[in-house]
């Protein structure tokens, strides 16, 4: 309806966070945000992709389409026009360290669609077809997104690098490991891992946190959920492998490139954010250095970044070229990587950068719900959340001193993994003749 | 100078969102002498302020021999203008900022933001380069080698990217819809400094833009600004879309080019009226294939087991189609795949009110959702300008939603939902 004065909500002056356990001493972080029209919650499950090998790892997205099929008791169709009336939404994302739901509902019916979400958790339609469905339709989406190089390089490379530690797994797979899954094994791994022990809650929307509190407390003793206890990760992830490998798709004339470094990054702390400087310098699209040179002055590739690993104690270059401008890019990131070590940073570059840095975050955090997922993600990465959030502050500090010699520490590093997809018919040749010895060759149907 | 003071519609609904409000905002309207038209948001809660030119230059308005060019010079608005000065991007990151663009069938859009204290620094260098940027061969050969660059990652190597550009090939032969934003590979050869120049000179005009700006900001300032900077941007035509693709139709199913393990469709249906009926079209993609309970979510992925995956594509990036993408199951064929589409029509009309209001609800939520922060709120006001050509569109999207009724859908789908008028390329199977 529209009024003579009208007005749109955007953010709301009044967005609180709270903090509290639940009745099982499930940690609950809650911001009010009168300026969402519904509400969001989201269950994460800490651990849950840990707790299976690389190559069952593709239980997750099969179980995320059983789950999206409803609890028992009501059939598919019943369940999403359910959800339609509603105007809510239940949705299921594996990741680094955690297996998320995310809740969304109008406040008025957000008890409502809990408990659907905790009926579905706790009676998912395990029946062998639902099962059977859910795998073809898994493997069928996973053979449409693998159709692109880069997901199939992304998807290999960190966790080939990281020797297939479970800190490098995120509940994505391919379309050979869905596979190996089937009726039973889905059973018994739902069985096995969705205990709904180490579950922590975020919420932000227009109810009160005490509601919130509430409504999920109602859940916990309905569906008996067992007392918290928070997940306890690795410290120490896999020593990575330095190694040049080629993923090969025959007869493709374009190729992905990723050389993976290994350094564990104290993101919380003030090297994280040198490190967010120093790469903004060196690979921050392009306007770092290896845009600047590899695609603006020598139009060698549409695109070349790099970037340190939010999830993994890593830092990478990418970048990807067509077979005749393939050569002179492997040569041209060595190049870049050794003149931004070596080159002086100006005291105008570097309020630049830390300018644009300090404006991309506060975009990045516009709304309390983005806060919230720095929050989350903090929590699960044992990350100081109040250093993260001063991030436009710290980052003001860091000098061209702290630039140089943290560049110079980082990008001097010899030992790196390289993964190029494409054509090995191509690539062999070109990486012979710079001199790359060993190189080794997998099937992208392989992976 | 022209100077109204819209307000944006009220998004309370008393009956479905109980939300408090904490804002009035405006949206103010200005145009210059030059035939710019400015929009100015007053959002004091944006992080950043949020800058859109819209030029009406896209590849539509290129020829036969000449295509890719508007993308072309997308890239080369990013070069110095001048000679022996930096580029765009080094300029904006001075003061802070970002910047990006995209090319579509019907125009060219620049987005950048900065923080608010640097706005007039950006407006400088934004007007100068949209009034004095002269493309010389040199730097458009490395130019054209990253254009490259981008048509062999994703024409060459993507399937989905592939069967997009057939869709459009397919169904518009004759008709500049027919070629990739990104142009034919041997135009992309040909092209000299001289028709980037010649185009820039064409369409790049205050009366073909459209300039948006959002933040907290005071607009009476920013319009002064930018009849500072902008005013001396000379008028010249204006820019005019091609007309409305007019060949009788017949069915067309083709294959892609580039093979992919799983079999991938894209089907589309031609737009007729488009302009005429924007928020209808908008509200039938979404019915469609937009809506996570869209009608083929329902019909064909849950209740035909056609498809694993059915979505939307790319709807208000591009026009001229309502179309459909979807990834089907192995035992899937084509012809039970159209049947299923064509069905669509009278699941609609066979829809009870509860429903359809229900995805009208679930339509508003969508837009209001979408626009929550300040450069999707200014890129919606900007999409409603540029390619729905009414800002009432954003300004009332409640009200006109809600006022939308299943007989004017059901009319508009007569026009162009049938057999006759679709398209459907499939991705090539791998040997």
């Amino acid at each position: 309806m529209r009024v003579l004065i009208g007005f749109i909500l955007l953010i709301t002056s009044c967005s609180t966070l709270h903090t509290s356990n639940l009745s099982n001493g499930t940690p609950l972080s809650s911001h009010m945000d009168k300026g969402l029209p519904r509400q969001i919650l989201t269950l994460q499950f800490s651990g849950l992709v840990n707790q299976l090998a690389r190559d069952e790892q593709a239980f997750f997205p099969v179980i995320s389409k059983v789950f999206d099929t409803g609890p028992t008791g009501m059939t598919e169709e019943e369940y999403k026009q359910k959800l339609f009336l509603l105007n809510a939404s239940i949705s299921f994302n594996p990741a680094y360290r955690t297996f998320d739901v995310s809740i969304v509902s109008p406040p008025q019916h957000f008890e409502e669609t809990l408990n659907l979400a905790f009926q579905v958790l706790r009676s998912p339609k395990l029946d062998p077809k639902n099962v059977t469905e859910a795998i073809l339709n898994t493997k069928s989406n996973l053979q449409s997104s693998f159709s692109s190089m880069r997901t199939g390089l992304m998807y290999h490379a960190f966790k080939d690098y990281f020797k297939n530690d479970s800190l490098s797994l995120n509940g994505t797979t391919s379309p050979k490991d869905v596979s190996k899954m089937n009726k039973s094994n889905v059973v018994s791994l739902y069985k096995k891992i969705f205990t709904l022990e180490h579950v922590r809650a975020y919420s932000v929307g227009p109810i009160e946190a005490s509601s919130v509190a509430s409504s999920l407390n109602a859940m916990l003793t309905k569906y008996q959920v067992p007392t918290y206890t928070p997940y306890v990760f690795n410290k120490e992830i896999a020593s990575p492998s330095p190694k040049v490998q080629i993923i090969h798709r025959p007869n493709v004339t374009d190729h992905q490139v990723l050389f993976l470094f290994h350094h564990k990054f104290d993101i919380g702390g003030k090297e994280g954010v040198v490190a967010q400087t120093m790469f903004d310098y060196f690979g921050g699209g392009l306007t770092g250095k290896l845009g600047m040179i590899l695609r603006e002055e020598r139009g060698l590739t549409y695109h070349a970044s790099a970037n340190y690993g939010r999830y993994l104690p890593s830092w990478y270059i990418y970048s990807f070229a067509g077979s005749k401008q393939l050569e002179s890019l492997l040569k041209g990131i060595v190049e870049v990587k050794k003149l931004t070590e070596e080159s002086k940073v100006t005291t105008q570059e570097l309020y630049n950068i830390k300018s644009s840095l300090v404006a991309d975050f506060k975009q990045s955090y516009e709304l309390p719900m983005d806060d919230l997922g720095l929050e989350a993600y903090a929590d699960l990465f044992s990350f100081s959340v109040r250093s993260l959030r001063n991030f436009p502050d710290e980052v003001m500090t860091v000098s061209t001193s702290d630039l140089e010699s943290y560049k110079a520490s980082i990008l001097s590093n010899k030992d790196f993994a390289l993964y190029i997809m494409g054509d090995k018919n191509v690539i062999i040749p070109i990486l012979q003749r710079l001199g790359y010895k060993k190189v080794e060759v997998i099937n992208e149907t392989n992976l | 100078m022209i100077y109204t003071l819209l307000f944006v519609s009220s998004l309370i609904f008393a009956r479905d969102f109980p939300v408090e409000l904490r804002e009035q905002v405006g949206i103010y309207h200005y145009s210059l002498d030059n035939g710019l038209d400015l929009y100015v948001t007053k959002n004091p809660k944006a992080p950043v302020v949020s800058i859109f030119h819209w030029v009406r230059a896209g590849s539509l308005n290129e020829k036969k021999g000449i295509t890719g060019i508007a993308h072309l010079f997308e890239h080369m608005m990013f070069r110095p203008v001048h000679k022996g000065e930096k580029g765009f991007f080094d300029k904006i990151t001075a003061l802070g900022g970002s910047a990006n663009a995209n090319t579509r069938y019907m125009a060219t859009v620049y987005t950048t933001s900065v923080p608010a204290n640097n706005l007039e620094g950006l407006l400088k260098i934004e007007s100068d380069r949209f009034m004095n940027l002269k493309v010389t061969d040199e730097l458009l050969d490395v130019e054209r080698k990253a254009v490259w660059s981008e048509y062999s990652t994703k024409f060459d190597t993507n399937p989905v990217i592939d069967i997009w550009g057939k869709i459009y090939e397919a169904g518009f032969p004759g008709h500049p819809y027919e070629w990739t934003v990104i142009g034919y590979r041997q135009d992309l050869e040909k092209i000299k400094a001289k028709d980037c120049n010649a185009f820039f000179d064409r369409y790049y005009r205050p009366n073909n833009t459209g300039l948006f700006i959002s933040g907290d900001i005071e607009p009476s300032k920013v319009y002064a600004l930018v009849k500072k900077y902008y005013a001396g941007w000379k008028r010249g035509e204006d820019s005019s879309l091609p007309k409305e693709f007019q060949k009788n139709t017949k069915f067309t199913s083709v294959t892609g080019r580039i093979p992919s393990p799983s079999k991938q469709v894209l089907l589309g249906f031609r737009t007729k009226d488009e302009d005429k009926h924007s928020l209808e079209y908008m509200f039938i993609n979404h019915l469609l294939f937009g809506s996570s309970h869209s009608l083929s979510d329902r019909r064909i992925k849950q209740n035909a087991k056609l498809a694993s995956a059915v979505s939307d594509f790319n709807y208000d990036y591009d026009s001229g189609l309502v179309k459909g993408f979807f990834v089907l199951l192995p035992k899937a064929t084509l012809s039970k795949l159209t049947a299923e589409v064509l069905k669509l029509k009278s699941d609609i009309e066979a829809m009870d009110e509860k429903n359809f209001s229900a995805y009208k609800q679930e339509f508003i939520t969508s837009l209001l959702e979408g626009t929550l922060r300040n450069d999707s709120l200014n890129e919606a006001i900007a999409l409603s300008w540029g390619k729905y050509k009414d800002l009432n569109i954003f300004l009332d999207w409640d009200e006109k939603v809600r006022a939308l009724k299943k007989e004017s859908i059901v009319n508009l789908l007569n026009k162009f939902y049938n057999k006759d008028n679709m398209i459907v390329v499939t991705t090539k199977a791998k040997e």
